[in-house]
């Protein structure tokens, strides 16, 4: 059954999709997998999507994991505090 | 104490607060704006947080500090929102009888809220471009990698 997620994006992430986004998968699916779909709705966000790292509940996710819940997500681009 | 603050980050104050009998040192380190960045005039700054997630982690950072070091007391508050140059962006302060256990706890947290903490720098500049931020640069040989995270990097 296909379930819609709802993915949250940041900073320099922004500028390619319209925020929150959803994306539709079949679960359970690897996070990674999301990523991908994100590349298909914007091309020009796979590099920064390949540095970026998928939290969910506020803690880190690895990417390989499986995804088992729709549970929003949130995609953190590489980090510039300080 | 809330780690992420949407107004100005009053350090005198809050180093006042270190001040206790049983520290010989208290370390303070503030992030400054700068009005250049590689090559370039900096109008001012802006940061973004996924803020119920950097609270966490900065409070992890601190705790963990806590744990490797004989600290009296340790505190980390980065600034979100806009910032003109010589603002304050970020400060962690630290207290322990002698000055090395400060120092080194000060370096330690500061590095890793940069490259670990869900937060994000927009530099605004005088020609009207502006860029985000990345600290992550695997490439320098001065990047820190005792940092925990993990990088994604493109092949």
């Amino acid at each position: 059954m296909e379930t819609t997620i709802q993915v949250t994006c940041f900073a320099g992430l922004r500028k390619f999709f319209n925020c929150p986004l959803t994306i539709n998968l079949k679960l359970p699916t690897a996070y990674e997998d999301v990523l991908l779909e994100m590349k298909k709705v914007n091309p020009e966000a796979s590099e920064i999507l390949d540095s970026c790292r998928i939290a969910v509940c506020e803690s880190f996710v690895p990417r390989t994991a499986l995804m088992t819940s729709d549970e929003p997500l949130f995609i953190i681009p590489p980090s510039s505090g300080g | 104490m809330r780690h992420i603050s949407h107004t100005d980050i009053n350090y005198a104050d809050l180093f006042a607060d270190f001040r206790d009998p049983n520290s010989g040192a208290v370390v303070m380190f503030s992030g400054e704006v700068r009005d250049n960045n590689k090559g370039k005039a900096v109008t001012h700054l802006e940061y973004e947080a996924y803020e119920p997630m950097a609270e966490k982690m900065i409070d992890e950072i601190l705790n963990a500090a806590l744990e490797k070091w004989p600290l009296n007391k340790a505190i980390c508050v980065h600034r979100v929102g806009p910032i003109d140059v010589c603002g304050c962006a970020v400060v962690v302060i630290t207290s322990s009888a002698h000055r090395a256990a400060a120092y080194e706890a000060n370096r330690y947290i500061i590095d890793r809220v940069k490259y670990e903490a869900p937060i994000w720098k927009h530099e605004f500049f005088t020609d009207g471009t502006s860029e985000w931020g990345q600290n992550c640069d695997c490439s320098s040989p001065s990047h820190p990698h005792h940092h925990e995270h993990k990088h994604h990097h493109a092949e």
